[in-house]
């Protein structure tokens, strides 16, 4: 099984705001998935990105890929 | 970066312009942070689905090779894109709503700072309660705004 680490919308309309969710690949859009690790809040000056890191290190060792999108908040926030 | 809270908030005020598929695109590239490939997929598998739904028409040769290609789906995003910011040249509505709820935030402040300074001076009530009424009416403004 494939598993991704990725961003899912939530927040109302004009107010976008993220999970960090841990997910099975195939199912990308069916709103399952095996764990949040954090949020990402865009609209704040700077955005506002906040993840367990133990946790998305751990899921990244066990082969989980990020997305590009959650590779780059990562890696800006030292964790990759 | 597929993430962008600008095209985001563009999408969600202006998508009703957008045709379906470009909505939908958009709504997975920016909301569900799929990649191009993902998209891709699930585009050619959702239509083999509908062919297959579809049963024998005459016309299953052409629809045979109806899949759409990352490519594809790229060019279907920026165009999308393009949309957006061309209603947002024109409307201003995401400007327009971000600096009102700049000085909605400004009213409430200084309805605030009104309300404390008259109550230090021990002003008369009524001054405090209507401060403190510019505050509930301009929270109500924002509410709506938001």
């Amino acid at each position: 099984m494939a598993v991704k680490i990725r961003l899912r919308r939530i927040g109302s309309k004009g107010n976008p705001f993220y999970r960090v969710v841990v997910a099975d690949s195939r199912y990308p859009r069916d709103g399952r998935f095996i764990e949040e690790i954090g949020t990402y809040n865009p609209m704040v000056e700077p955005s506002e990105f906040k993840v367990d890191k133990e946790k998305a290190q751990a899921w990244i060792a066990n082969g989980a890929q990020p997305t590009d999108t959650v590779k780059t908040l990562l890696k800006k926030e030292g964790i990759l | 970066m597929a993430v962008n809270p600008e095209f985001t908030v563009l999408l969600d005020v202006y998508g009703n312009i957008l045709t379906q598929k470009e909505r939908d695109m958009l709504d997975y590239y920016y909301n569900d942070d799929l990649s191009l490939r993902e998209i891709s997929d699930n585009e050619n598998i959702a239509r083999r689905e509908r062919r297959e739904a579809g049963g024998g028409e005459a016309d299953s040769h052409y629809r045979e090779n109806d899949t759409i290609t990352r490519q594809g789906v790229r060019d279907t995003i920026k165009r999308a894109e393009g949309k957006l910011l061309a209603m947002e040249e024109k409307l201003g509505l995401v400007r327009q709503r971000r600096e009102m709820l700049a000085i909605v935030a400004d009213i409430r402040k200084n309805a605030e700072k009104v309300a404390v300074r008259a109550y230090q001076i021990r002003a008369p009530k009524e001054i405090i309660s209507t401060a403190s009424d510019i505050d509930t009416l301009a929270e109500r403004l924002e509410d709506y705004l938001k």
